[in-house]
C-alpha cells in the first residue's frame, strides 16, 4: 500500500483532488437553486389553484372583497417588491464589478424593501381582520370561505419574503467580510430566490387583487 | 488505466489487509458528509423501519387469522395499525432505501468524488430520524386512522392529533426527499468526469435521475396538500370540508398528483438495479441500453398523467376512459424494460448468485404485479374489485415483489463494495427460497379473495374467507421469518465474510474499479470508464478487468472465478 | 472571474439598445427592465379599474368584459414575470438545462391547475 500511495502522489498533488473547481462549484449551486425553485413553483400552484377555483365560483364575494380592499396599498407594496428586485440585481452587478461597498448598499436596500413589504402586508391583514376576514371557517361570517383562500397563498408568499430578508442580512454579513469578492455566487443564489419570490408576487398580485 | 502503477506480489496481501479497513461503526452514528457513510446511514435506518413496518404487517395478519376482532380492541385500532404500516413502508422504508443505494452507488458509478452537495446530503438524511419520531409518536398519542392516503374527511374530522403529527412527519420526509433528489440531479448532470458521457452512464444512474426528476416535480404537490390539510386540522380552515365550502376531491386529486408519480419513485431505482444485476451476473450486455435509459424517462413523464385511476369511483364518469388509456400506455415503457431484461439474460452465462436470484424473483413477480395493474386499469374490472384484496395484492406485488426484491438484489450485489466482505451465498439462497415462496403464498391468494369480494381495510370479515386468510397469514409469517435470515447473514458477513477484493463480480461499471470499501474520495486516481458499461464478453472488457485486477490485487472469493 | 465578467459583459454596460435607439442609463438593461415592470404594473392597475367600471356600467356584457380583463391582466403578468426571469435571473445567458428545469414544473403545475379548473365544480361553490 505504501508503494501504491507513493505512486499516486503526482495525482494526489492535483489541486482538484477532492475539491471542485470554482466554475464547477458555481454551476452546481446555480442548478441546485433552480431545481429548488422548480419545486416551489409546484407548491405555489396548489395554493393558487385553491384561490382560482373559489374566484370562479364565488364571483360576488370576491368582487365585494376587491371593493372593500381597494388596490392602493397593495399596488404600493407591489412597487416596493419590484424595486427591491431591481436593487438585488444591481447589488449583484456591483459585486461582479468588484464594488463591495456598492453591493452592501444595494442588498441593504433589498432587505429594506422586503421589510417594508412585510409591513404593508401586516397593515393589510389588520384591515382585513377588522372587516372580519379571518383564516378559519366561521358560519356566522359572510367572508367565511374567502379568508382561507386569500391568506394561504399570500401568507405563504409573505413567509418566503421573511426568509428572504433574513437571507439578505446574512449575505450582507458575509459580504462585508469579503466572502464574495472573488466569487459572487452566494449573492447570485440569493438573487435567484429573491427574484423568484418577486415573480410569484407578480402573479399573485394580478390573480388575487386585480382579476 | 495506464496511469495506475501496479504493486504486485507481496503488496497484494497488504492490499487485502488494507481493504478490510473500513469506517468504524461509530462513524455511522455521527454527522458525516461522505456519501458512502450517508448511504449506509440511509440503508440501515430504512431497514430498521422495514422491520418495524414488517412487525406491524405481522400484527395485521395475526388479527386477520380469525374473522372476529381478537388482537385489536376495535376497528379503529386496526385502521391505525394498517395506516402506520403503510406510512412506514412507503415514506420511511422504500423511498429512503433507494436514497441509500443511490447515495452509495451513483457517485461511484459516475466516477465522481462525492455528491454535488455533501452537506445538503447529510442534512436530508438527518431530517429522517426526527420525522420518524414525529410519525411514530403520533401512533402512540392518538393514532392516524385514515390510511396512508389520508383522505378527508377521515383525516380531518375523524382522526386524532396523531393525524396532525402524521402530516408533519410526512411533510419533513417530503422535504428530505426533495433535497436528496436535487442533489442527485445536480450530481448526475454536473459531476461526471468528461469521459463519462450521458450515454455511457450505468442504467442505475438513469433510473435515479428519472426518479429524482419525479421527486422534485411531484413531492411539492404533497407538501402543498399537507399544508392545506394541516391548516384544516389546526387553523380551522375548510379546504377539504364540504360543509365549509371546501372539496374533498381536491385532496384526492392533489394527493394523487404526487402519489402516483411517487409509486415510480419507489420502483424505478429497483428497475435500474435490475439492469445492473442481470447484466453482470449473466455476463451479457444490457439488451437495448438506450431504450432502457429512455424508458425510465418515459415512465417518469407518463407517470404524471395517470393519477386519476386511483379515483375511478369518485371522479366524474366521463373522465374515467381517458385515464384508463393513459394508465395502459404506461405499461409500454415498463414492457420495454421487461423485454430488455429477458433479452439481457437470454443466452447469457447465468450465475445463480443470491443477487441474481432476487433479480430473477423481481422479474417473475413484477410481471404479475404489472399485469394485475393493467387489469385494474381496465375500468369495468376495476369497478368490480375496487377496494378489495385484489388491489392489496397488486400493490404488494409491485412494491414487495418489485421494490423489496430489488432492494435484496442490490444488497447482495453491493454489500461486498460497501463492507469489503462477501455475503454468505448459501444463506442468501435459503433467504431467497423463504422470501420467494413466503411472498407468493401470501400475496397470490389475495387476488382470489379480492375477486371473491373481501374488502380491504377491515378487521372483521365473512367467515367463508377464513381458510384463505389463514393460508395468507401462515405464509406471511414465513415471509416475516425470512427477514431474520438476511439480518443474520449481514451481521455475520460483516465480521466474518470472505474478503471481497475490488471487483468480486468482475463488473465493468466504475464502482468496482476501486478498493472495497472505496477510499474517502472514492478513487485514488481518476478512473477511466470502459467504453461500454455493460460490454461483457469482449476481449477488450477482459483486458480492462485484467488491469483492474492487477491494480487492486486479485479477487479472493469463489464467486468471481466462475 | 475575468471570463465571467466577459460573459456578463452586457449587464455591466450602461448602454442599451431599445427599439433601435441607444439609451444610456445607470444600471443599463436592469434599469430599463425595471422601468418596463413599473409601466406594466401601472397599465395593469389602471386597466383593471377601467374595466371594473365598465363591468359595473354594462352588466349585460359583464361576462365578456370579465374574460377580456382576465386574459389581458394575466397576459401582462406573464410578460412581467418573463422579464424578471429572463433578465434578472439571467435565464438569457443560462444553459438550456436550466430553461428545462424551469419550464418542466411550469408545464406540470399548469396542466394540474387546468385540470382542477376544468372538472365540473362538484364540490366547489356549494
Amino acid at each position: 500500500m505504501a508503494e501504491l500511495t507513493a505512486s499516486h502522489l503526482p495525482a494526489a498533488a492535483h489541486d482538484d483532488h477532492g475539491h471542485m473547481s470554482e466554475e464547477e462549484h458555481n454551476n452546481n449551486m446555480k442548478l441546485g437553486v433552480w431545481l429548488y425553485l422548480a419545486s416551489e413553483i409546484v407548491i405555489f400552484s396548489i395554493m393558487i389553484v385553491g384561490y382560482i377555483i373559489f374566484r370562479i365560483n364565488e364571483k360576488d364575494i370576491v368582487a365585494q372583497a376587491h371593493e372593500e380592499l381597494g388596490v392602493g396599498l397593495v399596488t404600493a407594496n407591489t412597487f416596493v417588491l419590484l424595486a427591491s428586485s431591481f436593487f438585488m440585481v444591481m447589488g449583484l452587478r456591483a459585486m461582479q464589478g468588484g464594488n463591495r461597498a456598492g453591493m452592501l448598499r444595494w442588498i441593504g436596500l433589498t432587505a429594506l424593501g422586503g421589510i417594508v413589504f412585510l409591513g404593508g402586508q401586516y397593515i393589510e391583514y389588520s384591515e382585513l381582520a377588522h372587516l372580519g376576514i379571518v383564516l378559519g371557517f366561521d358560519t356566522a361570517s359572510e367572508w367565511s370561505t374567502f379568508g382561507m383562500r386569500f391568506y394561504a397563498p399570500t401568507f405563504f408568499h409573505g413567509a418566503h419574503v421573511f426568509v428572504g430578508v433574513l437571507w439578505a442580512l446574512e449575505v450582507m454579513r458575509r459580504g462585508a467580510k469579503g466572502r464574495y469578492d472573488n466569487n459572487p455566487i452566494g449573492i447570485e443564489m440569493f438573487g435567484l430566490y429573491w427574484h423568484f419570490v418577486d415573480v410569484v408576487w407578480i402573479m399573485l398580485f394580478t390573480l388575487i387583487y386585480l382579476v | 488505466m495506464a496511469t495506475i502503477a501496479v504493486p504486485l506480489g507481496g503488496q497484494a496481501e497488504q492490499q487485502e489487509a488494507e481493504a478490510v479497513r473500513r469506517p468504524a461503526l461509530s462513524d455511522y452514528l455521527r454527522w458525516s458528509v461522505d456519501h458512502k457513510i450517508i448511504g449506509v446511514q440511509y440503508g440501515v435506518s430504512a431497514f430498521l423501519f422495514f422491520i418495524i413496518g414488517g412487525a406491524m404487517a405481522m400484527g395485521i395478519r395475526l388479527e386477520l387469522w380469525t374473522p372476529e376482532l381478537d388482537l385489536m380492541v376495535s376497528g379503529a385500532a386496526y385502521n391505525s395499525l394498517f395506516t402506520i404500516h403503510g406510512t412506514i413502508m412507503i415514506f420511511l422504508f422504500i423511498i429512503p432505501m433507494w436514497a441509500a443505494f443511490g447515495n452509495f452507488v451513483v457517485p461511484l458509478q459516475l466516477g465522481a468524488k462525492d455528491m454535488a452537495f455533501p452537506w445538503l446530503n447529510a442534512f436530508a438524511f438527518w431530517l429522517i430520524p426526527p420525522a420518524a419520531v414525529v410519525v411514530l409518536l403520533g401512533y402512540f398519542v392518538s393514532p392516524a386512522e385514515a390510511g396512508w392516503t389520508s383522505y378527508p374527511p377521515l383525516s380531518t374530522l375523524f382522526s386524532g392529533d396523531g393525524q396532525t403529527l402524521w402530516a408533519l412527519g410526512a411533510h419533513l420526509l417530503g422535504i428530505s426527499s426533495i433535497m436528496g433528489s436535487i442533489n442527485f440531479i445536480v450530481t448526475i448532470f454536473n459531476m461526471r468526469p468528461p469521459e463519462m458521457t450521458i450515454w455511457r452512464m450505468p442504467l442505475l444512474c438513469w433510473a435515479v435521475l428519472a426518479t429524482s426528476i419525479i421527486a422534485v416535480m411531484a413531492t411539492p404537490f404533497l407538501a402543498g396538500a399537507l399544508t392545506l390539510l394541516l391548516l384544516d386540522r389546526v387553523a380551522g380552515t375548510t379546504f377539504f370540508d364540504a360543509a365549509g365550502g371546501g372539496d374533498v376531491l381536491l385532496w384526492q386529486n392533489i394527493f394523487w398528483f404526487y402519489s402516483h408519480p411517487a409509486v415510480y419513485i419507489m420502483v424505478l431505482p429497483g428497475m435500474g438495479v435490475l439492469s445492473e444485476v442481470l447484466s453482470v451476473h449473466s455476463r451479457k450486455p444490457v439488451f437495448g441500453y438506450r431504450m432502457v435509459g429512455l424508458s425510465s424517462m418515459g415512465i417518469a413523464f407518463v407517470g404524471f398523467t395517470v393519477w386519476a385511476h386511483h379515483m375511478f369511483t369518485s371522479l366524474q364518469p366521463e373522465l374515467r376512459i381517458p385515464f384508463m388509456i393513459t394508465t395502459m400506455i404506461i405499461a409500454v415503457p415498463t414492457g420495454i424494460k421487461m423485454f430488455s431484461w429477458l433479452g439481457t439474460i437470454w443466452g447469457g452465462k447465468i450465475r445463480f448468485t443470491s443477487a441474481m436470484l432476487f433479480a430473477l424473483g423481481f422479474l417473475s413477480l413484477f410481471v404479475i404485479g404489472g399485469i394485475s395493474g393493467v387489469m385494474l386499469a381496465a375500468l369495468p374490472f376495476d369497478i368490480h374489485v375496487h377496494d378489495t384484496y385484489f388491489v392489496v395484492s397488486h400493490f404488494h406485488f409491485v412494491l414487495f415483489g418489485g421494490s423489496v426484491f430489488a432492494v435484496y438484489a442490490a444488497l447482495y450485489h453491493w454489500f461486498p463494495k460497501v463492507t469489503g466482505r462477501m455475503m454468505n451465498e448459501r444463506l442468501g439462497r435459503i433467504h431467497f427460497v423463504f422470501t420467494y415462496f413466503g411472498f407468493l403464498f401470501t400475496f397470490f391468494p389475495m387476488h382470489v379473495v379480492g375477486m371473491l369480494g373481501m374488502p380491504r381495510r377491515v378487521a372483521v370479515y365473512v367467515e367463508a374467507f377464513q381458510p384463505w386468510n389463514q393460508l395468507i397469514s401462515l405464509s406471511a409469517f414465513v415471509l416475516g421469518f425470512s427477514t431474520f435470515i438476511v439480518i443474520y447473514n449481514v451481521i455475520k458477513s460483516y465480521y466474518h465474510g470472505p474478503i471481497a477484493g475490488a471487483n468480486p463480480w468482475r463488473a465493468l461499471t466504475l464502482e468496482w474499479q476501486t478498493t472495497s470499501p472505496p477510499p474517502p474520495m472514492n478513487f485514488d486516481d481518476d478512473p477511466i470508464p470502459f467504453e461500454d458499461p455493460y460490454g461483457y464478453g469482449t476481449e477488450a472488457s477482459a483486458a480492462y478487468l485484467e488491469v483492474v485486477d492487477e491494480a487492486f490485487g486479485v479477487r479472493s472469493n469463489r464467486a468471481g472465478e466462475h | 472571474m475575468a471570463e465571467a465578467m466577459h460573459h456578463e459583459g452586457e449587464h455591466h454596460s450602461n448602454t442599451v439598445r431599445l427599439l433601435g435607439r441607444e439609451i444610456t442609463v445607470e444600471g443599463g438593461v436592469y434599469t430599463v427592465v425595471f422601468g418596463a415592470l413599473a409601466v406594466l404594473t401601472v397599465i395593469e392597475v389602471v386597466s383593471a379599474e377601467v374595466l371594473n367600471g365598465a363591468i359595473h356600467d354594462a352588466p349585460d356584457a359583464a361576462t365578456t368584459l370579465q374574460a377580456i380583463k382576465a386574459i389581458l391582466l394575466l397576459g401582462i403578468a406573464i410578460i412581467k414575470s418573463s422579464l424578471v426571469i429572463w433578465f434578472y435571473m439571467h435565464l438569457k445567458t443560462e444553459s438550456r438545462l436550466i430553461a428545462i428545469v424551469i419550464l418542466l414544473p411550469l408545464l406540470i403545475a399548469g396542466l394540474s391547475i387546468m385540470f382542477l379548473l376544468a372538472i365540473p365544480p362538484s364540490g366547489y361553490g356549494l
